[in-house]
């Protein structure tokens, strides 16, 4: 793809973005009518006082944060997943299968059913999700062998292994009510969030956003394979290894806030691909930008279509497995 | 190097199906119907293998367990009851006495020529060239007769129908219970079922199996304290160990609604399983799952006592609450969330509507416990008081402190309370709803009612119940 069409491809999805922030922001189950949330956005401007206090309660509180959340999360997630599907040369790897998704999982469940708080929980969840990396990562040295596929073997062991433990947390756990909590958190959803999560999250996920798109041109050298990298004068094991931690603090950051979401890792990286190419330093922006759209239209259906909430995984399994088979139909799945 | 290739693809295969499976068993969705016990034949309870009929024993093959079943020799134990047997090969049927007719592979029973046909657990079967038929038979097929595990050994018993002793009920899942005499040991896994027996029995005096301790709560350390280390935990919710259950010698089990399908793993080993508490609460089912229970014990007059106590309560509530002027916008939060609420399908709704106020979330859909909303939906309805259980897993402050939040009119005025009492939960179905109900009005409508009449209506429940008094600090009254 030229510069020229991609940097226009850019633009375009920049302006939807924002159209479709603005449309979030009027969507909700307290009102829709844009001109409340007009009235209140005016007020603020000005520095008046608002003229309707749950309206603005809602917008800066409840809906803003959600907004940004969704964004942030979208394109942590896509491009982790685009991250190791570059890496592994494999178009199946999701951001789940190193095991941070699992071990979040995990750490969430026993905070849960240990009655901790909120913040506790996805503290908790953080810290799950960073062991069930390191873990992953230190069986490949145990091995000695650090190929991909005794990476992507050692993430099926610790995710599968993982499994196993939250089943047994489920087993243990309050039936009235915390049963259902881990299986909500399990499922995902932005409904618990409140700024404080936010703002924690969003440096290390913006860091390494910029990080791994600064470097996205020497993974494209690392997609040729190890060996023809490494005669290209790479230093792959470094590359790699900085790669994985980015991408695996970007989800980790990402799941401890909004409980486990699937397929948004797996999918869009392959949508970035479609309409944009395999150059990762085109793609990586693009799988961005798209991850947060794809997220924010999630999480908007998630806290308007009915009056409880719609957890994330749902919604994103149900729209995500047609365009999949759409996808290998299409036979559009390359990675390099 | 190509065998090398191979190897690891073969152990990739290997971990591939080894890293699958407990992802796919800790997805599944829980069960929710009963798992088949899990009890090898040689450790259920029949260890001796002699039968008695009407307390002689006699001579006649081991019992055989099959799959958590007892199943007994119907020749042995039909003659030893003066029945005459006869085997009909070409049908494959049993006939008893003059009127019973019974299939091998079909669990019916058949009287007075097909007139009445009667259902009992699984079929009979043919063991080592032997009729054998379960247990459940004796309970279930065959009138007049009671069958039971006494001490390893399978006891039957001819039982007087019209006897004064024995006692009858038609339970919530609309099943037939009849014990030959009124039950002394009460095993259960659900704890608001379970605390009905122990308001009948004004304490754990029926009670010989519990479900999870930890959820107890404090009232029982002073009416119950016996429960902490003398009574075993027999299972918890679904999961039941029925060889616990036998182990303590349980006449009776006792289920709600949503264990329902829980009553035939009792049945099998030969304790009768009675439903009595219904999905569905108000003030009608709790007297209801008193009155059913109160006649198992052989407790009616006590049951009626109870049953009139909470009648004239909540009457006397409903009086009071009519003579106030305006009605106070209120909600009831759920348990596990603040973003959950009680809608009109619960007791909860039910109590705040008596009490005089409006249920904002009452018209939200769904049932079978508190609904998740959105928070914007909270905001909108705008109540004037939040209620959160005693046994919420968040606090008051949580909610004063949410910025979200602080445009409710209940977080301004700070009337955010917590549902009494610290002793028990007051909103479970129990006759403790009249007490949360007086607390209700007096907190709604302090000048119609005051805290110190509802100290004495709490003191006149616990006097009536387990005879025993508490102060405010142990109820955790404001």
């Amino acid at each position: 793809m030229s510069n020229s069409k991609y940097a226009t491809l850019m633009l375009g999805i920049t302006v939807l973005l924002a159209l479709m922030v603005l449309t979030a922001l009027c969507l909700g189950r307290y009102s829709i009518n844009p001109i409340d949330v007009w009235n209140v956005l005016k007020a603020k401007l000005v520095g008046e006082a608002t003229p309707d206090e749950a309206m603005h309660n809602i917008l800066f509180l409840v809906r803003l944060p959600r907004v940004a959340a969704s964004l942030l999360i979208g394109a942590a997630l896509s491009l982790s997943g685009a991250i190791y599907q570059s890496i592994f040369r494999n178009p199946l790897i999701s951001p789940d299968f190193i095991g941070v998704s699992s071990g979040a999982s995990v750490g969430a469940s026993a905070a849960i059913v240990m009655g901790l708080s909120l913040q506790t929980v996805q503290l908790f969840a953080f810290t799950g999700g960073v062991l069930a990396v390191l873990l992953a990562a230190s069986i490949p040295k145990l091995m000695r062998n650090s190929s991909n596929l005794m990476l992507v073997l050692s993430g099926i062991i610790i995710s599968g292994f993982m499994d196993a433990i939250i089943g047994i947390l489920r087993f243990t756990s309050r039936e009235s009510d915390q049963l259902a909590a881990i299986v909500f958190w399990q499922m995902g959803s932005l409904a618990k969030l409140d700024t404080a999560q936010l703002f924690s999250i969003t440096p290390p996920i913006l860091a390494a956003l910029i990080l791994m798109i600064a470097l996205s041109w020497r993974i494209n050298i690392l997609s040729f394979g190890e060996q023809e990298a490494k005669t290209l004068g790479l230093n792959v094991t470094r590359l790699r290894t900085l790669a994985i931690l980015c991408a695996s603090l970007m989800t980790a950051c990402a799941v401890c806030v909004s409980g486990k979401i699937g397929w948004i890792g797996l999918i869009i990286p392959h949508f970035g691909r479609l309409i944009g190419g395999s150059d990762n330093t085109k793609l990586m922006p693009l799988t961005a930008l798209l991850g947060g759209a794809f997220m924010l239209l999630i999480d908007t259906l998630a806290r308007t279509l009915t009056s409880a909430e719609i957890p994330l995984s749902i919604l994103t399994g149900l729209m995500s497995a047609p365009f999949f088979v759409w996808l290998l139909s299409r036979n559009r799945l390359k990675v390099l | 190097m190509k065998k090398g290739k191979r190897t690891l693809a073969l152990l990739l295969v290997m971990i591939l199906a080894f890293g699958m499976t407990p992802a796919v068993i800790a997805s599944a969705p829980m069960p929710i119907s009963a798992p088949a016990p899990d009890v090898p034949v040689d450790q259920i309870a029949v260890t001796t293998g002699e039968i008695l009929i009407n307390g002689v024993q006699i001579n006649a093959p081991r019992p055989s367990v099959k799959d958590g079943v007892i199943l007994l020799p119907i020749r042995q134990i039909a003659e030893a009851l003066d029945l005459a047997v006869t085997w009909q090969g070409n049908d494959r049927s049993v006939t008893i006495g003059d009127a019973y007719v019974l299939w091998i592979g079909k669990p019916q029973l058949s009287s007075d020529g097909g007139l009445t046909t009667r259902e009992f657990g699984p079929a009979p079967e043919i063991i080592d060239g032997r009729t054998y038929v379960p247990i459940s038979f004796f309970n279930f097929g065959l009138t007049g007769f009671s069958a039971s595990v006494e001490d390893g050994k399978v006891v039957v018993n001819a039982i007087d129908g019209t006897s004064a002793a024995s006692v009858t009920i038609t339970d919530i899942a609309n099943r037939s219970v009849t014990l030959p005499k009124p039950a002394t040991k009460l095993v259960g896994t659900h704890n608001p079922t379970l605390n009905i027996a122990i308001i009948l029995g004004g304490g754990g005096k029926y009670l010989v199996g519990f479900g999870n301790k930890n959820m107890a709560g404090n009232l029982y350390q002073y009416v119950y304290p016996e429960l902490a280390d003398d009574v075993p935990q027999v299972g918890m919710g679904r999961n039941v160990n029925i060889e616990s259950c036998l182990a303590v010698g349980a006449d009776l089990a006792i289920l709600p609604q949503r264990f329902a399908d829980e009553a035939n793993v009792f049945e099998n080993v030969g304790i009768p399983a009675a439903v009595i508490l219904p999905n569905n609460e108000s003030f009608e089912t709790i007297k209801t799952s008193i009155t059913l229970l109160g006649t198992l014990l052989g407790e009616d007059n006590r049951a009626k006592e109870i049953n009139a106590y909470f009648d004239g309560k909540i009457n006397a509530a409903k009086e009071i609450a009519g003579k106030a002027d305006a009605q106070v916008k209120a909600i009831y939060l759920g348990s596990s969330s603040q973003l959950s609420v009680a809608n009109g399908a619960m007791l909860q709704s039910l109590m705040l509507e008596t009490a005089g106020a409006v249920n904002v979330a009452k018209d939200v859909a769904g049932s079978g416990g508190f609904i998740d909303v959105s928070v914007e939906e909270i905001i909108g309805w705008n109540p004037e008081i939040i209620y959160i259980p005693a046994y919420a897993s968040y606090t008051v402050e949580d909610i004063l402190s949410d910025a979200a939040w602080s445009s409710i009119q209940a977080v301004k005025d700070k009337k955010v309370f917590i549902f009494p009492s610290a002793l028990e939960p007051w909103d479970y179905p129990t006759p403790s709803t009249s007490m949360g109900l007086m607390w209700l009005i007096s907190n709604l409508y302090p000048e119609l009612y005051s805290m110190d009449q509802v100290l004495d209506d709490a003191n006149e429940y616990y006097e009536l119940v387990y005879g025993q008094r508490f102060t405010v600090e142990q109820l955790g009254l404001r």
